[in-house]
């Protein structure tokens, strides 16, 4: 039986957004974000939307899985909606005993719905059309200028890949261990919280050495194979810039620059 | 070839291999048997370098294990028992490049060799799947191929076939039994499995650190009573063919399964 | 003792990973009884198994052990855990305690023994497998040998007493010596009364222990009998992707030079027999 974890939901849809280069669309995705910020007028946040959800069909995902997405954050949203109505001071437009409702702060949670929905929208592209690899890549290339500070980049980055592999197999770990000591009569859901706790041991502890004693098996089959820290490496997956993405970047500033200063028409 | 000369190891305060002498010629396919702890595991790592020795050298091609850097690594290949220990990359492709990529080989000249190593195993279908996905005949293949993928002009085979069913450790046998012969690489193939010693050119019985028997197959398994107290246990088709020529029932003694069936 | 009545199972219905695991398994097995199940990796064994302490729930037919649908909401689980014991593969990976003396105990004790019960218990199982309770009750469990580590955890399952005792690949992973002081006990307890359930795609190891075979492929149940049709069936034994156990090859040829053979589960009864019978 096996746990399905899905990292950002990446799912290979082989779609144009796939095929982007990812330190791009880190770096994309980031400065998208950022100038989310900039934005100031409802028209503009319109394109950015429509150019969200452009992208949503490009990369081949249904509209459904990303507002599955956006569940996570509805309830954050909400809170953020209703402190900034009903207590942001400024002009009244709606008073019941209380209960005051200004412009500024309807206006206040409109932008910030829309900018957490957006923000939201933007991620899950990058995520789910970029695999735990690509963007651990991505992140390696882009932090690799701190090799300077001596900051170990690509080490880093292959414990993150390497960590990555493991995930699903410790999830199907703790599976086996369960089910070996519920069949001693362990019970992993009754009693008091004390109870619960204490009734994790008999799981955490044989993982914990399991994967001890894994993280030490593969220490040796990787020097087997070569592997020296330090020693210089050649890089088999490769990043290269294409077309592609030059047009990426030439679209998505353009759309920047226009939402920003398109005037307010609504 | 590869030397092993007066070789003494110690984990600790205890002796794990002592007085160990063997040699393993290039296409030469030596198994090594042994009961649990009886160092079968550590000569493994001896051979390439992981561990080096207390007293004694061991020598790969006329040099030293102790003076010869990663290079080493290379020439001599280490595949182990749980091939899920062994992967790094998320996909197959990107694992057996591993090995590569701490060679610093080219791209260019990597993806030639892992296409060529996946045609041979025939596992090029999976080149873009996760390691996790496959089953355990198949991902002993892609350890393999990991390792194969470097070119070693020696194999060290750590009971690779112990936690496959019947048929894929068949299968993974004779793959690296005719590789080695055809490349002549050669292979020191550890094993519990004593069938699979039948074919090797040369057995050698560990016990308790120490070699207790070095010879052909025949001569090596004919002593039943040496292999019994040091827990190794003689093929089925060894036992059976001696027994029954005592017996006067077959008229030849002989060694291997096909054969003793083919006399019957 | 326990019964499967046209038990089912698919991972992961309704998306796109669906994989049919067990399908329509209908089977009983009897009280001491010693039986194999057999077929390659995949064939559903491990799963199936599973089924019989009710860790996993199958999505359609019925459990029963001992009388009791393990569907139904009013089966205590924990007390079908204590009469069916089932030990994984591996099972010295789930140790966990100080001493081997907790790590048997944990099992009874979750099961409401204590006291002088429970170290009774503990005595009795560890003197079943092997070994001199005193000399090893204080010792940690990380510190033995790979074999003497499988015995305690089986040790561990047979402390809670349980009718049927389930092994998943017991032998796996063990030298000759382990295998075969493992194989004697295990047979003992089976003359003791205990029920047997091997899992295994070891034939040779199959044709020593059982008397039954049950064989699966692809989820199904493709034989279920006597072991002695089942291995000297050269199409039912490949039909499923495992070998003939050569003893059983070997038989099969001298069965025709001499008649009077009888079925011989391993080597050393066959070569016994030859020599107490017709030597020439």
């Amino acid at each position: 039986m096996k746990a399905r974890f899905a990292l950002g939901q990446y799912t290979y849809t082989n779609s144009l957004l796939h095929k982007l280069d990812p330190r791009v669309k880190i770096l994309l995705v980031f400065s998208l974000v950022v100038f989310l910020f900039f934005v100031r007028t409802i028209t503009g946040y319109l394109i950015l939307f429509v150019f969200a959800c452009s992208l949503v069909v490009l990369s081949k995902n249904s509209f459904s899985s990303v507002f599955r997405s956006l569940r996570p954050i509805l309830i954050l949203l909400l809170f953020t909606a209703v402190f900034q109505i009903f207590f942001t001071p400024g002009r009244l437009i709606f008073e019941w005993r209380f209960i005051k409702i200004t412009a500024e702060g309807l206006r206040l949670a409109i932008y910030i719905s829309i900018r957490l929905i957006l923000l939201s929208f933007f991620t899950f592209i990058l995520t789910s059309t970029t695999s735990g690899i690509e963007l651990t890549d991505g992140f390696e290339a882009l932090i690799s200028p701190l090799k300077i500070f001596r900051f170990p980049a690509e080490e880093v980055s292959l414990m993150i890949s390497i960590s990555l592999r493991f995930v699903p197999v410790l999830f199907e770990e703790a599976d086996r261990i369960m089910k070996a000591q519920m069949s001693r009569g362990a019970e992993f859901n009754k009693g008091s919280l004390v109870n619960r706790a204490r009734s994790f041991l008999p799981l955490l502890l044989p993982l914990l050495l399991n994967a001890l004693s894994r993280a030490d098996r593969l220490a040796i089959a990787m020097e087997s194979r070569g592997f020296v820290i330090g020693k210089k490496r050649t890089r088999y997956r490769e990043m290269k810039l294409s077309r592609l993405d030059y047009v990426a970047i030439a679209i998505t500033v353009s759309v920047f620059v226009f939402a920003l200063v398109v005037k307010e028409i609504v | 070839m590869i030397r092993f000369e007066n070789v003494f190891f110690s984990y600790g305060d205890k002796w794990a291999v002592q007085n160990f002498n063997l040699t393993i010629r290039k296409g030469e396919f030596v198994a090594l048997l042994g009961s649990n702890g009886s160092g079968k595991s550590t000569i493994a790592r001896l051979a390439n370098g992981l561990f080096l020795p207390n007293k004694g050298s061991v020598f790969v091609d006329g040099f030293s294990t102790s003076e010869i850097g990663e290079e080493l690594k290379a020439k001599v290949g280490l595949v182990f028992q749980n091939p899920d220990d062994q992967f790094v990359g998320t996909t197959v492709e990107e694992d057996i490049a591993f090995g590569l990529e701490n060679l610093a080989v080219e791209r260019e000249e990597a993806k030639r060799r892992i296409l060529e190593i996946s045609e041979l195993l025939d596992i090029g279908k999976y080149l873009r799947t996760s390691p996790s996905m496959l089953s355990g005949g198949e991902k002993q293949k892609v350890a393999i191929a990991g390792v194969l993928v470097m070119q070693p002009r020696y194999l060290i085979l750590d009971e690779i076939t112990a936690l496959l069913d019947p048929v894929n450790r068949k299968e993974i046998f004779d793959f690296v039994f005719q590789l080695a012969r055809r490349k002549n690489i050669g292979v020191l193939y550890i094993t519990h499995i004593s069938s699979e010693a039948l074919n090797a050119d040369k057995v050698v019985v560990l016990h308790g650190g120490k070699k207790v028997a070095e010879g052909i197959p025949a001569e090596v398994f004919r002593n039943f009573s040496l292999m019994e107290s040091v827990g190794v246990s003689v093929p089925d088709s060894f036992y059976l063919s001696n027994e029954l020529y005592k017996l006067g029932i077959t008229t030849k003694d002989v060694l291997n399964e096909e054969d003793f069936l083919k006399i019957l | 003792m326990i019964v499967l009545e046209n038990v089912s199972l698919t991972y992961d219905s309704g998306t796109i990973f669906q994989k049919a695991a067990i399908k329509n398994v209908s089977l009983s097995i009897r009280k001491g009884e010693s039986v194999s199940i057999v077929g390659k990796i995949g064939s559903g064994k491990s799963t199936l198994v599973q089924f019989f302490n009710g860790l996993i729930k199958p999505d359609s037919g019925k459990v029963f052990v001992g009388g009791e649908d393990l569907g139904s909401k009013e089966t205590n689980l924990k007390s079908v855990r204590r009469k069916v014991g089932l030990v994984f593969q591996y099972p010295e990976e789930q140790f966990f305690a100080e001493t081997v003396f907790d790590e048997v105990a944990f099992g009874p004790k979750n099961m409401g023994l204590s006291g002088k019960e429970l170290k009774d218990a503990v005595w009795q199982s560890l003197s079943d497998m092997g070994f001199n309770p005193s000399d090893v009750a204080n010792l940690s469990p990380f510190g033995l040998s790979g074999g003497e580590k499988r015995r305690i955890a089986i040790a561990s399952i047979i402390a809670m007493n349980p009718e049927v005792l389930v092994l998943d690949e017991p032998t796996s992973g063990l030298d000759y010596t382990g295998r075969n002081l493992l194989i004697e006990y295990l047979k003992n307890e089976n003359k003791k009364g205990r029920t047997l359930v091997f899992v295994t795609h070891n034939m040779d190891e199959a044709l020593e222990v059982s008397r039954r075979v049950i064989a699966m492929k692809d989820g199904k149940k493709v034989f279920d009998g006597n072991s002695e049709d089942f291995f000297t069936s050269e199409e039912l034994v490949y039909g499923i992707g495992l070998d003939v156990p050569f003893v059983v090859k070997v038989w099969k040829k001298l069965k025709k030079r001499f008649p009077e053979l009888p079925f011989c589960r391993s080597s050393k009864e066959l070569v016994d027999f030859l020599y107490g019978g017709p030597a020439r």
